[in-house]
């Protein structure tokens, strides 16, 4: 069956609705288990899980798109036209739901004007039967949906006729929100002089397509919701079952170059590999003057590379051969001499290591909108794995951020020789952002990954600032120790670039990486961006 | 262009493999003889007239040298096999076409040899314009044409996540064709306009979501 992400289905439905102005908001899929309806927070949306069965059921044609249409357009009109959390004050439950049940009709008609269509869209999903099989006063309200929905009362019901009027008298009068309240309240005084029983917690809005309506209101127990909401969706997904388990962290040393002292401060900055890990050659690193690593793992045997079954000292591999030994082995019975496990180290011919600026001031959002530069960044690396794995280019995608000398943590996401799979995808999409930039430190460990790994490696930098640490009161410092270290890359064969997002400082960056090899774009434009750097990549890698 | 100036025009449908001797001529076996056969190229320089080189991107690298000269103030072909040059008249004109965007990310023109034109741009229609064309096209309402103009320019915003390029106008004028003729069928609707353009389950499901929206004013 096929598989649909659905934090990614609904990215691309977003973006086929929204309009050009408009700005993608963040969105996260909650595997709590417990949300069941899409939640809107003022992030962006929140998918629940189980939705992701019903995604791929679409396919399959058992699910109908017209629901995942009307809940995307509608969750759409309330993030453009509704405000959020107005003060639930001394309104009972009946007035809320039947003033959130008036505003949700609001911002449907509104959302009308921008996507054309969907006014009848949401009208079918209205089903009169439906609405008339539900029972109690839920029937009653879904009832006045339909009819304020039609604006007619098909149903020649009073409290629909009088729901009509004043919803029509609210909206003509200019007053918005507030009105609605005031005609809300009004209704629900009336419903509950007639003595319908309203049970909050068993109440759910109908029709299914629509949220819960939390976003509208605020009280206690509702901004603990919310806030749950936003934590969930702001927590890396790495804990998830279905991605790789965490490995056991590597720690390197570096040495760091001063440049007002013109020497190489020996094994300075602690750098915490996390992530995949390398799959070989760490082992390899000679004791250099800028690269020195000290590699302090159990697990420096594992990474030594791969074992390749030969016979009579040929290079070919015999399956056959390869099966009886492993029989005999398993058997305890000796194998025969003339096949021997050859160590051997596979090297690519040419590679990218895409790094990525993981430092606090990436979680500044884009001005007017919810997206962060880290969001953007995130959606320029699905670009660019699109580019090369057209291109049939290995990559690799790691992160880094640090807090001082003593912790620069670089996470590998992705390693040359592992496809770029979902597992893949959303280690990145829960990489989060804090701490500092310590460039230099994280340069130096790029290399490590990279130069015995790749005949022709090149390291591109994702960043948004310049190197800074909070232990560095001297600006120009840590510059230029990336400065140094980049020079020496190059020295070493290591191609060095840069896409700095944002033009402020841009000339730093245009320091440590050469002019020629820095990229400079504004937030907006990373996609166009992308595919300029991706040209440079061409060019240097044929 | 070429009806309305009254030109012959010459078209060559660039590929990978369209070489220099394609666009300028070979010498060929004929009998007992090798002759000379002028390519499209020389025709349309020695009678004068417009060559259309279509997705001139795709023809190799040689193949487009020989342009240099022509497309450039000396508005010279030289055929060094047969030892001529040839002077193009005032009424020749080149006009090539290619593809921008994301086709360019792997294959570019060099910017020397864009440099020595004059550029139109083509992209999609505006939604009014798009709809007409469909409408007039296909004969449908112009509901529906509206609708699918819309569904059209959804699916170009979504371009560029998963999705290599957007439905088409060419695939919306199918699509309407199809639907005046079999009213109501979604499954028309999905193999005229989702599965040409992917095959990814994700964006396929997105463009799903977004079809209720034509179907609704199939339903008009």
């Amino acid at each position: 069956m096929a598989t649909v992400i659905a934090d990614k289905w609904l990215e691309s439905v977003l973006r086929g609705l929204q309009q050009p102005e408009q700005i993608l908001p963040v969105v996260s899929v909650d595997r709590s288990q417990q949300q069941q309806r899409l939640a809107i927070t003022p992030f962006g949306l929140s998918l629940p899980h189980s939705l992701s069965n019903k995604l791929s059921g679409v396919l399959q044609g058992d699910y109908k798109p017209v629901d995942l249409l009307c809940m995307v357009a509608h969750a759409q009109a309330h993030l453009k036209h509704s405000a959020f959390f107005q003060p639930v004050g001394k309104f009972k439950h009946l007035s809320l739901a039947l003033i959130s049940l008036l505003e949700d009709e609001r911002v449907e008609r509104l959302i009308n004007d921008d996507i054309e269509g969907i006014g009848a869209v949401f009208t079918s999903r209205m089903d009169m039967e439906q609405a008339l099989s539900i029972g109690g006063v839920e029937t009653q309200l879904a009832k006045m949906s339909v009819c304020l929905n039609r604006r007619h009362n098909v149903f020649e019901d009073y409290w629909c006729g009088k729901a009509l009027d004043m919803y029509e008298q609210a909206l003509s009068g200019g007053g918005g929100f507030a009105a609605l309240r005031e005609a809300g309240s009004i209704l629900a005084n009336d419903l509950g002089q007639m003595r319908y029983r309203f049970d909050h917690t068993k109440y759910a809005v109908w029709p299914a397509y629509r949220d819960d309506n939390s976003i509208l209101w605020t009280d206690a127990s509702a901004d603990q919701k919310v806030q749950e909401t936003v934590t969930h969706s702001r927590t890396s997904s790495p804990t998830e079952p279905d991605l790789p388990p965490k490995e056991e962290k590597l720690i390197f040393y570096y040495d760091e170059w001063n440049a007002d002292t013109q020497n190489l401060n020996k094994a300075f900055v602690t750098v915490n590999h996390l992530g995949l890990l390398p799959v070989s050659g760490l082992q390899r690193i000679p004791l250099r003057a800028a690269h020195t690593a000290y590699l302090k793992s159990r697990r420096r045997r594992a990474m030594r590379g791969e074992f390749k079954l030969s016979v009579d000292s040929s290079e070919q591999l015999w399956l056959d051969k390869a099966i009886e030994r492993s029989i005999d082995l398993h058997c305890q019975i000796s194998p025969d001499e003339n096949i021997f496990l050859q160590w051997q180290r596979q090297q690519l011919s040419a590679g990218v290591m895409v790094l990525i600026d993981a430092s606090e001031s990436a979680n500044d959002r884009i001005a007017g909108s919810f997206t962060s530069i880290l969001d953007l960044e995130k959606k320029a690396i699905t670009h660019l794995a699109d580019f090369f794995q057209s291109a049939r280019i290995p990559f690799a995608v790691s992160s880094f951020h640090s807090n001082t000398k003593d912790a620069v943590s670089i996470t590998l996401h992705k390693d040359f020789v592992s496809p770029w799979t979902d597992a893949q995808w959303r280690s990145l999409q829960g990489l989060q952002a804090c701490y500092s930039t310590r460039l230099g430190a994280a340069l130096r460990h790029m290399s490590t990954l990279c130069v015995n790994r790749l005949q022709q490696p090149m390291v591109l930098v994702l960043t948004d600032g310049v190197p800074s640490d909070v232990d560095c009161p001297d600006e120009n410092y840590l510059w230029q120790d990336s400065q140094f270290v980049v020079a020496q890359l190059r020295e070493e064969g290591v191609g060095v670039m840069c896409l700095k997002i944002g033009s402020s400082q841009a000339q730093i960056c245009q320091k440590i990486f050469g002019s020629s090899q820095t990229v400079v774009c504004e937030a907006v434009n990373i996609e166009l961006a992308m595919r300029s750097v991706f040209k440079k990549i061409r060019k240097s890698i044929p | 262009m070429a009806q309305q100036l009254k030109l012959p025009m010459w078209t060559v449908a660039c590929n990978e493999d369209t070489s220099a001797s394609d666009l300028v001529g070979r010498f060929i076996l004929k009998g007992n003889e090798t002759p000379w056969i002028d390519g499209p190229l020389t025709q349309a320089v020695r009678q004068g007239g417009i060559c259309y080189l279509d997705e001139v991107i795709e023809a190799r690298q040689e193949a487009l040298v020989v342009l240099n000269a022509l497309a450039d103030h000396r508005r010279q072909l030289f055929i060094d096999k047969t030892n001529e040059v040839l002077h193009a008249p005032a009424h020749f004109m080149l006009v090539v076409s290619y593809n921008p965007g994301y086709q360019s990310v792997m294959r570019d023109l060099k910017e020397s040899i864009k440099q020595r034109f004059v550029a139109v741009r083509f992209d999609y229609p505006a939604i009014e314009l798009e709809q007409n064309i469909i409408s007039s096209e296909s004969g449908c309402t112009s509901a529906l044409a509206r609708a699918l103009a819309n569904f059209g320019a959804s699916s170009r915003k979504m371009a560029g996540s998963g999705l290599f390029e957007g439905v088409s106008t060419r695939m919306l004028i199918h699509a309407a064709k199809l639907m005046s003729q079999q009213t109501g069928q979604q499954n028309l609707l999905e193999a005229a306009l989702i599965d040409p353009v992917t095959d990814e389950p994700t964006i396929r499901a997105s463009l799903l979501a977004l079809l209720p929206l034509v179907m609704a004013a199939v339903h008009m």
